[in-house]
């Protein structure tokens, strides 16, 4: 039976390791040719190494599938232009793009270096532009392709001690909405998702850092993203969700948020104003006043609340 | 206030000088002369205001910006950036350089002078940061073609606002956005919550929503969240909400997931999944 992914081909970086390894032997199982990238780095993006994109190369072609590797980092032009002419020499074009790769730098905002932000930014978005930038040209000469970006609860929903992640997390989704559109008359899609599951990277921080995500995490409602209150999230367990996304089963899907949890499976709203009042004559200060108390400020966040509340500003 | 030499952050400051506020009016050595522009006028009026010719989108930029109120006023109460660096452009075409300046210019510039602010309002135990994003970040159905790094940039200004105000919540520093809708010479899209015909209005027209957020009481009781505001409109918007969600304890397999989508199908909930416009089948070759 042919795969879902049958002779594509796709580019998954940052698949050297957890969930990006687990998208890259799933969508070969598929029937994908797959490019592994991984720059082979620590979670703080230090001391690269060849070794993880080759294994998982091998570990595909071990199982009678496809697959090359690609060592180069997606926050440097010239490797990430590269990659897609590796892509384009090795198996003829490219139909898949998962940007996939990332680091994690965690601060609280007033902690927060120049370095820690720039380095974040620059493999998760600047990481995830490069790519998009050189695929997308050769995506729109095929007339087909599909462009995945990664997101993250931390950028959906916002959780203390993140700034740079999730700052770099909410741009990817402004990015694939945009991208959507541009690339709508070319047959070429573009998506954004998250998946969850227990890495090397969610281990990061301190405990008081991971409680405080937790602790964040509840108050906002949000799944625990490493997993249900059964069993901690695998890193396969999310990859069907970016392989069926590459899929032509997708084909009418564009410019949307999904996420899998361990067990959930969603999408996420598309955001507009709200509780919107309307007034010809234009505003004053006071008007707003006015009709803040009156329904605009109903189910925002109450500020100050809890500890806040005790300070004597 | 950022960006204070054009646009919204003149209009901005003009606001708050007249609501009583002593302006720190930031722009880019390039902008010296219509930032100084801004300050004349304020002081014209009878306000309070001095001008600092920085660029924020490096730290030591963002450090002078905010240095320069404590040194001046002894404090800093509100943090307004509107500083924007647009370089038009679709994915398949920008230069990685214009990506870069528009990206520093504007997502950077915002957090620098977040990251230093926070600093001295953590100790003052008070504080208020606006931050400006734009709808063409935020809404799949804002007309935001040809402009991938403007939307980039302000989806990720408003992932600094979700993230920034929970970090500091706890020290009494609200936290918000808003999308500007009027005319200026950067923008010209509009809003896709406006209706078709609604007249958009003035930098000017859009001032009472910063002011009513950086300076009074009631506005101060609210962190976390992006306002948009147009001449005749005002909103708050929808915060990120996870739909439809399906759950199989034991988790997806391929298949599960395959069925899944073709259940939204079913439900006719993929014609809202899809962009407007966009056919997967019979695109020209």
């Amino acid at each position: 039976m042919a795969g879902l992914l049958q002779d594509k081909v796709i580019l998954i970086t940052g698949a050297g390791r957890g969930i990006g390894r687990a998208i890259a032997h799933l969508a070969a199982k598929e029937g994908a040719a797959i490019l592994v990238n991984d720059f082979g780095v620590n979670v703080d993006g230090s001391q690269p190494s060849e070794g993880p994109a080759e294994e998982v190369a091998k570990e595909i072609r071990d199982a009678g599938g496809d697959a090359a590797a690609n060592f180069g980092s997606v926050s440097d032009a010239k490797d990430a232009k590269a990659m897609i002419e590796q892509a384009v020499k090795e198996f003829g074009r490219i139909d898949g793009l998962v940007n996939n790769a990332g680091i994690d730098r965690a601060r609280m905002i007033f902690n927060m270096s120049e370095d820690e932000w720039d380095a974040v930014l620059a493999v998760h978005l600047r990481g995830n532009f490069l790519c998009s930038r050189y695929a997308s040209e050769q995506m729109a000469k095929q007339r087909a392709g599909t462009i995945l970006g990664v997101t993250s609860g931390n950028g959906t929903f916002g959780t203390t001690g993140m700034t740079n992640y999730g700052s770099a997390k909410a741009a990817i989704i402004g990015m694939n909405m945009a991208m959507a559109r541009e690339l709508a008359p070319f047959g070429v899609r573009s998506n954004s998702y998250h998946i969850g599951a227990q890495t090397r990277m969610t281990a990061q921080g301190s405990d008081e850092e991971r409680a405080a995500r937790e602790a964040a995490r509840k108050a906002a409602g949000v799944q625990r993203p490493m997993g249900s209150a059964n069993r901690p999230g695998r890193p396969e367990d999310g990859a069907p969700l970016p392989v069926y996304l590459m899929s032509d089963e997708a084909a009418a899907i564009s410019g949307r948020v999904f996420y899998m949890g361990t067990d959930s499976l969603g999408i996420y709203n598309d955001l507009y104003p709200a509780r919107v009042m309307t007034k010809q004559d234009g505003w004053s200060v006071d008007d707003v006043t006015e009709f803040f108390s009156a329904g605009l400020g109903s189910g925002v966040t109450p500020f100050p609340s809890g500890p806040q509340a005790s300070n004597p500003s | 206030m950022t960006g204070a030499g054009r646009g919204f952050g003149r209009a901005i400051a003009k606001a708050l000088a007249g609501a009583g506020a002593s302006i720190v009016a930031v722009d880019l050595p390039a902008h010296e002369a219509d930032n100084s522009a801004t300050v004349e006028a304020i002081k014209g009026a009878g306000g309070t205001a001095i001008a600092v010719a920085a660029d924020t989108s490096s730290m030591d930029g963002g450090n002078q910006a905010v240095r320069a109120a404590v040194d001046a006023y002894g404090a800093l109460d509100v943090l307004v950036c509107t500083a924007e660096v647009v370089r038009p452009g679709s994915i398949m075409d920008i230069s990685v350089e214009d990506w870069d300046a528009a990206l520093d210019g504007t997502l950077k510039a915002a957090f620098t002078c977040v990251r230093e602010a926070s600093v001295v309002m953590r100790t003052q135990r008070s504080g208020r940061i606006l931050l400006a994003t734009s709808g063409l970040g935020l809404s799949r159905l804002a007309n935001n073609e040809g402009l991938v790094s403007t939307a980039t940039a302000a989806a990720g200004i408003a992932g600094i606002v979700r993230a920034v105000s929970k970090d500091l919540a706890r020290y009494g520093v609200a936290v918000n956005g808003v999308d500007l809708d009027a005319v200026t010479d950067a923008h010209d899209r509009g809003s896709p919550w406006t209706p078709a015909g609604e007249t958009t209005g003035s930098v000017e027209d859009v001032t009472a929503l910063p002011v009513f957020l950086a300076l009074t009481e009631a506005g101060g009781q609210v962190t976390g969240e992006t306002f948009a505001v147009s001449r005749e409109r005002i909103g708050v918007y929808a915060r990120y909400r996870q739909d439809i969600v399906a759950a199989r304890p034991g988790g997806w397999n391929m298949d599960q997931v395959k069925q899944y989508f073709a259940t939204l199908d079913a439900a006719e909930r993929l014609s809202h999944v899809s962009v407007q416009g966009y056919s997967g089948a019979g695109v020209p070759a």
